[in-house]
């Protein structure tokens, strides 16, 4: 694996976790460079939405250390942390849309920190937001009326709405008809390209790695066992690998 | 096969772990609710939505039962004070028990129902669903946005609603007395009212309070703790019923141990 400089957004190094005596997470270590489309493989269940909940600070590792914007996670504040929070974006594998508030409400939830913003600002921004994951009309309507690519673009909205430094997607591909995968995939690159934001997408689906990443690692009961991009892992030897990135 | 002595102490050992950490984490909780309501900054709107929710949503139910209690007391308890000839003083009775005891107990296992299941389930869904997650990645205090309006907008409001609950139990009371016979509506009042003191109100809404403290802080802590799946909500909302009505008649017999001391 790379070893962290001074430009990388995320730098991991040792990092373990247990759940009682399960091990989840054995001695990562993982770098993600500004700009880059990181995307982190592996079977359900291997690690890969408690490793991104990690780089967050939701959940505590046992041992080994996380900087996220050139801040350490494990040793910082709790005001600090929501401060550094309010410029990472994450998209959750559910979409995690508020109940009781409707789209517009959800989209401008995270900026109620942002009070150099007036309302008229935030209003602009949250069309924009909507406007650009297609979806500017649904801008009263509640999430509990939404189909579940609706829900996922309109998550995906509210992501970006902060302009984050770095995003973390958790399986946005996950439970869509492979058009609306694709669909999300491409809205991922245009993000890319729009916010020149660096991006951790944790999947297991094939055509949103293959369409999205820079680079990819492959994770195996909460390790790496592959690095290299879509190609490269199609020539691999291992099985685990193999089993993967073939259709 | 005779257990050895490691192996009898390991489920024991196990289970003060866990009473360890499960006390941790509340005194923990309650410090952090404290901190967000004391030291702020607060969360006005979401207050406020708690308060429409918690308190005026539950006004006819209370209301409703104030009355009917009222009534029911004033029934049941005529025939035993006829025998003594006491009728006269059945208007004062009556009030007096509401005043101390029923009023404020009898609302608090209603909100303990009606409010503490709801909030229980409300943040266990949230839990379930990520959406504490997603509060929490926003960079906002999930005890200032989340459990600080809820306790806070439950202690507001039971202590009103106690106060709405009395009234409508002497409205009912007055309606009991108007069962047989005619009584006038000021020379009831003056009845009930003779033997109300100032420390029977008083400690009666401190008392409301405390019972809104618990119901609110367990219910939180119930739904933001709990567990995963469908099945975690419905634990998530029995819970906080069950140990929020429990709690309320432990603090009660405190509370009638240290107002007896005042009285």
């Amino acid at each position: 694996m790379p070893t962290a400089t001074t430009t990388d957004l995320v730098s991991i190094e040792k990092m373990n976790l247990n759940f009682g005596n399960h091990e989840v997470l054995k001695a990562l270590n993982l770098t993600v460079a500004a700009g880059e489309n990181l995307v982190i493989m592996g079977r359900s269940g291997c690690g890969k939405s408690v490793l991104a909940k990690c780089i967050v600070g939701l959940v505590q590792p046992d041992s080994g250390s996380i900087r996220v914007l050139n801040e350490s996670i494990l040793s910082i504040a709790p005001n600090q942390l929501n401060a550094l929070r309010r410029r990472i974006g994450f998209l959750f594998q559910s979409g995690a849309l508020y109940d009781s508030m409707n789209i517009a409400q959800n989209l401008a939830f995270p900026l109620r920190h942002h009070k150099e913003l007036d309302k008229k600002a935030k209003r602009l921004l949250v069309e924009e937001a909507l406007t650009h994951v297609g979806l500017a009309e649904n801008y009263y309507d509640m999430p509990s009326s939404l189909s579940g690519g609706m829900r996922k673009r309109i998550a995906l909205a509210r992501t970006i709405i902060i302009k984050p430094e770095l995003i973390l997607y958790d399986e946005p591909t996950t439970g869509l008809d492979p058009i609306t995968a694709l669909e999300i995939s491409e809205l991922l690159i245009s993000i890319q390209v729009k916010y020149k934001a660096a991006a951790i997408i944790i999947t297991h689906d094939q055509a949103c790695a293959r369409t999205t990443a820079n680079r990819i690692l492959v994770m195996n009961n909460g390790a790496f066992i592959a690095e290299g991009s879509y190609a490269q892992l199609m020539q691999s030897a291992i099985p685990e690998v193999q089993a993967l990135v073939h259709p | 096969m005779i257990p050895t002595i490691g192996t009898a102490i390991k489920p024991i050992a196990s289970k003060v772990i866990s009473i360890y950490k499960y006390l941790d984490r509340s005194i923990h909780f309650t410090l952090q609710y404290t901190k967000a309501a004391l030291a702020g900054p607060y969360e006005w709107n979401e207050l406020f939505r708690q308060c429409f929710i918690i308190g005026y949503q539950s006004l006819p139910l209370v209301a409703i039962t104030g009355l009917i209690l009222g009534i029911v007391l004033t029934i049941q308890s005529r025939p035993t004070l006829a025998e003594f000839g006491a009728t006269s003083w059945l208007p004062a009775m009556v009030t007096t028990s509401i005043f101390r005891e029923v009023g404020p107990v009898i609302t608090g296992l209603l909100f303990a129902g009606k409010i503490g299941s709801a909030i229980g389930a409300e943040l266990a869904a949230m839990r379930v669903s990520e959406q504490i997650d997603a509060i929490e990645v926003s960079g906002v205090n999930t005890y200032q946005y989340l459990i600080a309006p809820r306790v806070t907008a439950t202690i507001t409001m039971l202590v009103i609603l106690t106060i709405f609950s009395m009234a409508f139990s002497m409205f009912g009371t007055y309606l009991g007395m108007n069962l047989n016979g005619v009584l006038q509506f000021r020379i009831f009042y003056v009845q009930a009212l003779a033997h109300i003191s100032f420390i029977d109100l008083i400690s009666s809404l401190i008392k409301s309070a405390i019972f809104g403290f618990a119901i609110g802080l367990i219910a939180t802590y119930q739904g933001f703790y709990a567990t995963k799946g469908t099945s975690g909500v419905a634990k998530a909302a029995n819970k906080s019923v069950v140990y929020a009505s429990l709690a309320i008649f432990i603090i009660d017999v405190i509370a009638v141990q240290v107002t007896a001391f005042f009285r």
